[in-house]
């Protein structure tokens, strides 16, 4: 069971690799392999869902305990997230060629890391870990398309490899969709916290103590909340808005894979 | 003056605010004491620019989910700051049959909170615990309600919640020696709680005897103490060994020790288990307000975002 559940990761993360790959080769070459690009990456969500799934029924538990199991399964919603954009807002298809390669840092991550089983502590036992879980996933997904699209604004700006993203709509309407995607990330990151909050409280009987992971998870909020009054108030540039968007991105970053890499379990001490 | 509460109002002083509340973090993240004065600079900006913002920003209140979103925020921002008057985190230790009155100890309270317990009364009964490598695993605890004559599981996802003090399982449970004491003032019975058991680790204290000055160290001696596994049980073959003087004795259960002062009897052992006690009245309407801060904020957003394309600019 164990070599199927390695198995059918390894496909997906190969599979992945070909959409990556094919997104590049779509810019750089102006081929349209948009549909082709949708289907590799919807075969490769599947193969990772079977995966997932062949583990969560081996182990009892879902895959949030560990580094490997929390790679595992971001990359998985990160992927999922990134394909229904992908399907529903045709116009920035060609970001693609940004963020699957992005991805692809996880995925040297993930093969780097032994497939340990984990022990799932009692206190995870609740449905508000799920809800939680579910929330940070929607939060990190929209900060990355965010990120990603600012990321094309910096290099667009910047005129760094302005012919493989001329088919984009203009950076105001980039700057404006990458604003809405933090917002949506604004929402769903106060509703993580929230979720988190009354999961602690049933577990640990405090609905926040300042730990690692909450102080920074605080810390992207307050990022967040910054970054939106500050567009408010001063109506910034691209550049500034795109350079604080990818900031946020990355301390998001950090305080998902940084925090729990540091202290081997999530909350560490609060099990 | 409106120019002065405008100023006060404006997203300038939110952002000075946000910025406090930063430095803030920046002091929690160098294991600053106490978190709450921290961010408490950035906090009471906050409150002050939010409430004159709904005030005077007819923005904010000629459209309703945006309103509905800032009042949500002010209460919250009230509810934290009471909260934060009035809490208590602390911890206590029960045996198998004690009467819960009092806390062991409080690690953070409240300037406000009310030191009365009169309304949480409750009976541990037993409890059901699983040892692996050492540590508590699954643990089930039967309490007695009084009041209600009934009795509650409380288990490591149901805490039981008594007039707000919630009462969570700790990572804590152990052993507690029964010992009379036959001395000049009397005869007294007692209970006394060892450290937290852990694999390995020697279960002894320090002890004074009622009505001396006599301080006795005690350990707890049992056979299978080092490879206990399973469930969390009375051991089986145990005695207790009692120094004092530099003299050193041995008590098996039910035998005595006379000293000068008087006598000391070895009743037995008990269990005792751990709870982390959180009281927080402002709980309930936190999660409220929270929810209806985000859904506000969510339609407005929607409001906002579907009044233009992204792409029409």
């Amino acid at each position: 069971m164990m070599l199927d559940e390695q198995l059918f990761l390894w496909l997906a993360l190969l599979i992945y690799v070909i959409a990556g790959c094919t997104a590049v080769v779509t810019q750089v070459f102006h081929k349209k392999f948009e549909k082709t690009l949708l289907l590799l990456m919807l075969s490769g969500l599947i193969l990772h869902t079977i995966s997932l799934a062949i583990r969560w029924e081996r182990l009892g538990h879902g895959p949030f305990n560990n580094m490997y199991e929390i790679l595992s399964s971001n990359i998985w919603s990160l992927m999922l997230f990134f394909s229904i954009i992908f399907w529903r807002i045709p116009k920035i298809r060609p970001v693609a060629a940004v963020i699957l390669p992005g991805i692809f840092i996880l995925f040297a991550w993930i093969i780097m890391i032994p497939a340990q089983d984990s022990y799932l502590p009692a206190t995870y036992n609740t449905i508000w870990l799920f809800v939680h879980i579910g929330f940070g996933k929607i939060f990190m997904g929209a900060l990355l398309i965010a990120s990603a699209l600012a990321f094309v604004i910096m290099f667009r700006e910047a005129e760094i490899a302005i012919q493989y993203f001329s088919a984009l709509p203009a950076n105001k309407s980039l700057d404006e969709l990458a604003y809405r995607f933090i917002l949506l990330a604004l929402v769903f990151d106060s509703l993580m916290l929230l979720a988190g909050a009354i999961w602690a409280q049933e577990a640990w009987g405090r609905y926040w103590d300042w730990d690692a992971l909450e102080t920074w998870s605080f810390v992207s909020w307050l990022l967040l909340a910054f970054i939106l009054h500050l567009r408010l108030a001063f109506r910034p540039g691209f550049v500034v808005s795109s350079v604080l968007t990818i900031t946020v991105f990355f301390i998001s970053f950090l305080t998902f894979f940084g925090i729990p890499f540091i202290s081997q379990i999530p909350h560490k001490g609060a099990v | 003056m409106s120019d002065v509460l405008k100023f006060i109002a404006s997203l300038k002083i939110t952002l000075i605010g946000l910025f406090l509340l930063a430095v803030g973090i920046v002091f929690i993240l160098q294991q600053w004491q106490n978190p709450t004065i921290a961010i408490l600079p950035g906090f009471i900006v906050l409150l002050i620019n939010l409430g004159i913002a709904i005030l005077v920003k007819e923005k904010i209140r000629n459209n309703s989910p945006l309103l509905f979103f800032h009042l949500s925020l002010l209460c919250l921002m009230l509810l934290i700051l009471s909260s934060r008057l009035t809490y208590l985190k602390g911890w206590v230790e029960l045996d198998e049959g004690e009467v819960f009155s009092s806390l062991t100890g409080i690690l953070h309270s409240g300037p406000m909170h009310p030191d009365d317990f009169s309304q949480v009364a409750f009976k541990q009964l037993h409890f059901t615990t699983r040892i692996e490598e050492g540590t508590r695993k699954e643990t089930q605890s039967v309490i007695g309600l009084p009041i209600s004559r009934k009795e509650f599981l409380l288990s490591d996802q149901t805490p039981l919640t008594l007039a707000n003090y919630q009462f969570t399982l700790s990572s804590h449970i152990g052993y507690s020696i029964l010992l009379s004491w036959q001395g000049e003032h009397g005869f007294q019975l007692g209970s006394i709680k060892l450290p937290p058991y852990q694999r390995d680790r020697m279960l002894a204290r320090e002890w004074i005897l009622p009505g001396t000055e006599l301080k006795v160290w005690i350990m707890l001696d049992m056979d299978n103490s080092r490879s206990m596994a399973g469930d969390f049980a009375l051991p089986e073959d145990y005695q207790l060994v009692l120094r004092y003087e530099q003299q050193r004795y041995q008590i098996k259960p039910g035998e005595s020790h006379c000293l000068a002062q008087g006598c000391l009897t070895f009743r037995g052992l008990k269990r005792w288990i751990g709870y982390d006690v959180f009281y927080d009245w402002a709980i309930p309407w936190l999660i409220v307000t929270c929810l209806s801060a985000i859904l506000s904020l969510g339609v407005f957003l929607w409001q906002k975002s579907s009044q233009s394309d992204w792409d029409s600019g």
